[in-house]
């Protein structure tokens, strides 16, 4: 029996079949299923889903648009406390959060602030380490908000600005994690960043119905 | 704030606004322009030119049609631009080999990788008219406007694109298939 070819079958997936071809589907199994899997085939591709650029397009894009004057420099709110907000949370997300995200949120236990033990060098045991950096992280935190709320009041245009930085952190993070996964260190800082987001959004009494930007 | 907003904004050259555009588009745009290039380091040039091109051309968005399928528009235009740009360096000098970096990821389905892999292997225009039309929801008649061929060209094409995707996706998932099934 001579079957129907695949450019045959390719083309009956979204146009009627001639009376020969209609006649060879009714009784030939292979080809009912060869058609029905080019069918699963065409839905499968029209269901693809959207992909996420590489994290280093958007810096290039910027920098082509400022040459050409169609972008101008961000307003810096309030710049120099957030710069070293930022430098320190970095500084910190570099090695703490790495065990929050591995081994997940263990604290119910109220943060100790004066806990930052001389014997770290002597943590050998990996679930250890964990918990030590969960109890510097939430010490940090602590010192963080406490700092925050003396240095300065922060106003609104501030807060925007740290969540427009802290979106595109998570644009990069994202797309890192796209690329490494189980990695725990950017596992953290997204994780992080995604906290902070939140946090600050609450802060600038978010409306989800509307983007903040 | 509406999109009408931003793109307002976008036009007077706003920092956050022409991010909060790339924001909500960029992966759609990469997607289309991805699919078509086959090869990620392509697909980062055409997708940073069609970015450039979008929001210079801003001033003429008008909204006579959504905002997303104007940009679709430029995205496939730059990458089609792209394409006939390399096929003119190609013929100049020689062809540098080209990898296609494949990550798996945790999101990915095993399915998904099948069809993303397959897409890379077919030839150049088979795969653009796929992508166009099983993809994108292209007619032949849009598609041979693009390429610059006749709609029945594109028809033809779209039937061995399909079929030698079937023949990849059944060698990527059956590599013990018995040969000679349903062939003429």
């Amino acid at each position: 029996m001579s079957h129907l070819s695949l450019e045959t079958l390719a083309r009956l997936v979204d146009e009627p079949a001639e009376a020969e071809e209609a006649a060879h589907l009714e009784m030939c199994a292979e080809c009912r299923a060869e058609l029905e899997a080019l069918r699963d085939q065409t839905s499968d591709l029209a269901h693809l889903p959207d992909l996420e650029p590489p994290p280093d397009i958007w810096p290039a894009i910027a920098a082509r648009l400022r040459e050409e004057g169609l972008l101008r420099e961000p307003r810096r709110a309030g710049g120099a406390s957030w710069l070293r907000f930022a430098a320190s949370l970095a500084l910190f997300l570099a090695g703490g959060a790495a065990g929050f995200a591995v081994r997940g949120a263990p604290a119910s236990e109220p943060p100790d602030a004066g806990l930052i033990p001389a014997s770290i060098a002597n943590v050998a045991d990996v679930d250890e380490a964990a918990h030590l950096l969960e109890q510097t992280r939430a010490a940090y935190f602590a010192a963080l908000n406490r700092y925050a709320e003396l240095a300065e009041p922060v106003g609104r245009g501030d807060l925007m600005t740290r969540a427009a930085a802290l979106e595109s952190i998570l644009l990069t993070t994202g797309a890192a994690l796209d690329q490494a996964p189980a990695d725990p260190v950017i596992n953290g800082y997204h994780l992080s960043a995604l906290a902070q987001r939140e946090s600050t959004l609450r802060q600038i009494s978010f409306d989800p119905s509307e983007p903040w930007y | 704030m509406t999109e009408a907003e931003l793109i307002d904004r976008a036009r007077r050259g706003e920092d956050s606004a022409i991010r909060a555009l790339y924001r909500r588009h960029a992966p759609r745009v990469y997607a289309t322009i991805r699919r078509l290039a086959g090869d990620d380091s392509l697909a980062e040039d055409w997708a940073q030119e069609a970015w450039v091109r979008a929001i210079r051309a801003l001033p003429t968005f008008r909204g006579d049609s959504q905002f997303s399928t104007w940009l679709h528009r430029i995205a496939v235009n730059s990458a089609l631009h792209g394409r006939r740009a390399r096929l003119r360096r190609t013929e100049r000098e020689a062809p540098l080999p080209v990898t296609v970096p494949v990550g798996a990821t945790g999101e990915r389905t095993l399915l998904r990788l099948q069809l993303e892999r397959a897409l890379e292997q077919l030839p150049e225009r088979m795969r653009q008219v796929l992508v166009l039309h099983d993809v994108e929801g292209y007619t032949h008649d849009e598609i041979g406007e693009a390429l610059g061929v006749n709609p029945g060209t594109s028809k033809s094409q779209l039937f061995k694109a399909r079929a030698r995707m079937r023949e990849l996706l059944r060698a990527a998932s059956e590599p013990a298939v018995q040969e000679g099934v349903c062939r003429t």
